[in-house]
């Protein structure tokens, strides 16, 4: 399929100068896909965004690669032989980091069309997070292995019981996160978990690392995202309507971060998102979704406070209520998220965002979504909104 | 300023000069959890991990010994156990303090 990408065209919805747009998303099948490996599920996820963007593998000029083991052999596997190439760790906190740097190899130059692939191959391959394998963590955290510390989970387990304590935040909170997800992801097609459960079978569901249940982790699975991103300008002229990365921020908390901290990564969220709010020259109120990593439920809490969505230890309360909710004022992970659609490290979240702003996704499309918040609470955190108009 | 595990430079003024120090084997507990999921052999479960900071600032996760996981609060004041378990390898453990004492 040929495609001209004209000079820069005039129109009503002008981009502004420096703006940039997602303009192709695809996804593999979310599951148990043990036929294919890392890279072919990343390729699979690229072809699907290249076919929905109207692009072709010869227009990509940029290129960064997440979870994939090896950019140069997913580069050969591809046919590929961008201008920029990069490869990034595979931690959940580089999806945001890694649109974020999309975002700025366009707006410097240094790329005009990116893909962004990632391919997970996890379920099949037998991840466990936790044991003698686990690098979570500074360094890998294997020096408190003695002890039987270990894993992810525990680190937010860790957190969450310090939230209980200090907040009266409680077990049916956290499940009210994940029961909320899981009627989203009823209504998500690509869902791997779309059955409703009940906050009794939330408290049924067996303990991993006390106080969190096994509903209250994410999925572990096989699966590929693939995003491509180019100018405002640029993306006018293409398959899809643009949507807009209108403001980005990114803060960490590294110095120390073996232990939880203390504000429960309160101070980079404040910081992450004034950045991206700044840029995008909005405000909460603006904001028609949220996309919040939920790699485990109380991360999801956290983040509403971090963030500002609600005051600090409100968040349980918040949730309980409802305003997470489809039809309440800030419907959250709409595609289930990583508690019930799949574990693809942000990315999934992020591609959610666009299908929300595009007004694609069915029986789960929020009214009227204008502005959808992407944000991510770990040592690193990431803030991105995406938005259907260019400013 | 007191860090551990030990490091070549300090990560606030990035000098190689340090040295070992011996500290009081006090400190509170600041959180917990709870392991129901075994992942290692030989560490049956449930087992309880704890996160300790010593009153010298330095952090730390261990066990706790001699109480119980629904008895732990923030702030419990705690003390060192030395658990020798080869003839190699000691585990640092805590158990209640009395604040006294």
């Amino acid at each position: 399929m040929l495609c001209v990408i004209p000079a820069f065209k005039e129109s009503k919805t002008m981009a502004r100068p420096g703006s940039v747009a997602v303009v192709g998303v695809g996804h593999t099948r979310y599951g148990k896909l043990p036929e294919y490996d890392a890279y072919e599920l990343g390729l699979w996820a690229l072809k699907e965004a290249l076919a929905d963007s109207g692009l072709r593998f010869q227009d990509i000029d940029g290129l960064i690669v997440n979870r994939i083991p090896d950019y140069q052999r997913f580069c050969e596997i591809a046919g590929l032989n961008p201008s920029y190439v990069s490869i990034t760790p595979g931690q959940g906190r580089f999806s945001g980091i890694c649109i974020e740097t999309a975002a700025a190899l366009i707006r410097d130059g240094l790329a005009t069309i990116v893909a962004l692939v990632y391919g997970n191959n996890g379920r099949s391959g037998g991840d466990r997070y936790g044991g003698a394998g686990d690098t979570y963590g500074s360094g890998g955290g294997g020096q408190w292995f003695a002890y039987g510390m270990t894993s992810p989970g525990a680190f937010h387990a860790l957190m969450a019981r310090r939230h209980m304590e200090l907040y009266g935040t409680t077990s049916d909170q956290l499940g009210a996160v994940a029961k909320t997800f899981r009627d989203h992801a009823a209504l998500n097609p690509s869902a791997v978990m779309r059955t409703p459960f009940t906050l009794a079978d939330y408290h049924a569901s067996r303990y991993i690392c006390e106080p969190l249940h096994l509903l209250d982790y994410c999925l572990i699975n096989d699966g590929g995202v693939a995003l491509i991103l180019t100018s405002g300008e640029r993306a006018h002229a293409l398959a899809q309507p643009p949507v807009h990365v209108r403001g980005c921020g990114m803060a960490t908390a590294l110095a120390p971060s073996t232990f939880p901290p203390d504000d429960f990564w309160r101070e980079p969220m404040r910081k992450a998102a004034a950045a991206s709010f700044r840029a995008a020259g909005a405000s909460h109120d603006d904001i028609s979704a949220l996309m919040i990593y939920d790699n485990f439920t109380p991360t999801v809490l956290f983040s509403l406070e971090g963030f500002g969505y609600c005051g600090e230890g409100e968040s349980g309360s918040f949730a309980a209520e409802g305003h997470l909710a489809l039809g309440a004022r800030y419907p959250a992970n709409t595609s289930g998220g990583h508690l019930s659609e799949s574990y693809m490290q942000g990315w999934a979240l992020n591609l959610e965002a666009v299908l929300q702003i595009r007004g694609t996704c069915g029986a789960r499309q929020v009214k009227d979504c204008a502005f959808v918040h992407y944000m991510a609470a770990a040592p690193v955190v990431t803030s991105i909104i995406y938005a259907r108009d260019p400013s | 300023m007191c860090r551990f595990p030990a490091t070549r430079f300090c990560p606030q003024c990035r000098s190689e000069t340090s040295e070992w120090h011996a500290v009081m084997p006090i400190g509170i507990i600041e959180t917990w959890c709870i392991f129901h999921r075994p992942y290692f052999d030989g560490l049956s479960v449930p087992y309880t991990v704890i996160q300790v900071r010593l009153d010298c600032g330095v952090r730390l996760f261990s066990n706790p010994v001699g109480v119980e996981a629904g008895s732990l609060r923030i702030g419990m004041p705690v003390e060192a156990v030395f658990e020798d378990v080869t003839p190699d390898v000691t585990l640092l453990k805590f158990k209640p303090r009395k604040e006294h004492q």
